[in-house]
């Protein structure tokens, strides 16, 4: 595999530990918040931590997608002839790209916390699961050929 | 052989006469020792609880021990026996080693399930042991009892779900941040509710504890009781920036906190979660609060609601608990039965 595909291999898992600590996060946060007993049942990690959780697995995931994106740009580059060619990955590459940037950016400059942050990087990890699920097997892509 | 058991508890006694026949600690191997000389039993242990003064024998044969062990329980403290006879129980065998089994199990505890109870049936056998007033069947049967507590204990749901206001509330801070130890606590008023849940949660080492109060007397007298500090009660606001968890337990007429203050004091804390635990009634903190993001508000109903649900799943468990007690108390006798 090429670095281009371990970058990308790792962001996946990283987004994938995002979305996860997200979802767990939003289902006890509406416990706690409609004041559901359930939200005192089994073991689950508290909302900072599941918060924290996130935001870690959401940087570390957008550090190896951005390189994943240069490097992927390099060798369309050196293969295509041209290192952005329009095909539909390499948009929806940008788009959840630009999705986890702006949960950065709200976290770092907004100072935003829980509930709508955590939401966002779900939505986002469902860009990622559409970009290589969907768009690799629904839409005409040159990505298969590596 | 019979075992026996001689006691009262909060079922039979009030506080009064419980902490009235309650034995010091410091002198139970003394009241063991006259026990064994005064009523001829072969083996005794002393539980004494805050909840429960119970006396467990064995008695080599049936011999009147019964009203001298009334006489002694009475006398030792300065009581007239019939004063305490009606408040009394006294189980012979199956039933006292079925109680004791439902004592080690939190069964027959003021709050069901409750756990404390076994390692204070733990001690009072140490401490038997100790004085030298435990034989083979009391060895037998305290470790039995031990053993049947913990399983009730693992095999079923009786001891989960915090059933108390305060511990409802500690526990809900557990669920919300991280490390309680690293928190910031501030009391507003001071309510016996509102104390009770400061100290669970000074209990579960929260990093600070800050004390407001209409009197500032009465703030330095609730912060000395909590090794807390005084905030100043017209600071509320630029105090909750600072704050992760409010316990407000006053007589107020009015909103101490409002929506637009908390929301103020949320950017500056830049949306750290915040816990607001609203025990006053009527309530001191706008419910609408609560609507805020990042901003968990319970109020007293909240917290009661929770506590009953959680006690109404351990009474569904009451069923497995007993049948669990059962099947030990079946395989004591019989081990007992074949010892003998």
């Amino acid at each position: 595999m090429t670095g281009h595909g371990l970058f990308f291999l790792g962001s996946a898992a990283c987004f994938l530990a995002a979305g996860l600590t997200g979802l767990l996060f939003l289902v006890q946060e509406g416990r706690i918040k409609r004041k559901d007993p359930r939200a005192l049942r089994g073991l689950s990690l508290p909302l900072e931590g599941l918060d924290r959780l996130n935001w870690l697995a959401v940087v570390a995931g957008f550090v190896l997608f951005s390189f994943g994106m240069i490097q992927g740009h390099r060798l369309a580059g050196l293969a295509w002839g041209a290192p952005f060619s329009g095909d539909p990955i390499e948009v929806w590459s940008w788009i959840t790209w630009a999705a986890y940037g702006l949960v950065l950016i709200l976290r770092l400059t907004a100072g935003l916390k829980g509930r709508r942050v955590v939401f966002l990087s779900v939505v986002s990890f469902l860009l990622v699961l559409l970009t290589i699920g969907g768009v690799n097997h629904l839409a005409q892509t040159r990505h298969h050929l590596f | 052989m019979e075992i026996s058991v001689l006691g009262l508890n909060h079922h039979t006694a009030p506080v009064e006469l419980r902490e009235q026949l309650a034995f010091d600690p410091n002198r139970l191997p003394e009241a063991l020792a006259m026990i064994r000389q005064r009523a001829k039993v072969s083996e005794c242990a002393i539980l004494s609880t805050c909840n429960r003064v119970e006396l467990y024998t064995v008695l080599p044969e049936m011999n009147g021990q019964a009203r001298a062990l009334k006489q002694f329980l009475a006398r030792t403290h300065g009581v007239a026996p019939e004063m305490i006879e009606d408040r009394l129980y006294w189980h012979l065998q199956p039933d006292s080693i079925r109680h004791l089994f439902r004592v080690t199990s939190g069964l027959d505890s003021m709050v069901l399930g409750e756990s404390e109870i076994l390692g204070q049936v733990r001690s009072a056998y140490a401490q038997a042991v100790e004085a030298g007033a435990v034989g083979s069947v009391f060895h037998r049967l305290f470790q039995a009892a031990l053993r049947t507590g913990k399983a009730v204990r693992s095999q079923t749901g009786i001891g989960r779900g915090a059933v108390s206001v305060s511990s409802v509330a500690v526990e809900l801070a557990g669920r919300i941040f991280r490390d309680i130890r690293t928190k910031r606590v501030l009391a507003i008023g001071s309510g016996h509710m509102g104390q009770l849940t400061v100290q669970c949660l000074k209990a579960q080492g929260v990093g600070e504890i800050w004390v407001t109060n209409r009197s500032d007397e009465r703030a330095q007298a609730v912060a000395e009781k909590v090794a807390g500090r005084v905030a100043p009660i017209d600071r509320i606001e630029e105090t909750l920036r600072e704050t992760d968890i409010v316990i407000c337990s006053t007589a107020a007429d009015r909103f101490l906190l409002t929506v637009e203050q908390t929301r103020r004091a949320m950017v500056a804390r830049r949306q750290r979660p915040l816990f607001l635990i609203d025990i006053s009634v009527p309530r001191n903190l706008d419910p609408r609060i609560g609507q805020l993001e990042n901003v968990y508000l319970y109020d007293i109903d909240d917290l009661e609601g929770i506590a009953s649900t959680n006690l109404q799943t351990r009474l569904k468990e009451v069923e497995t608990c007993n049948a669990i007690i059962e099947t030990q108390l079946e395989e004591f006798v019989s081990r007992v039965s074949c010892v003998r």
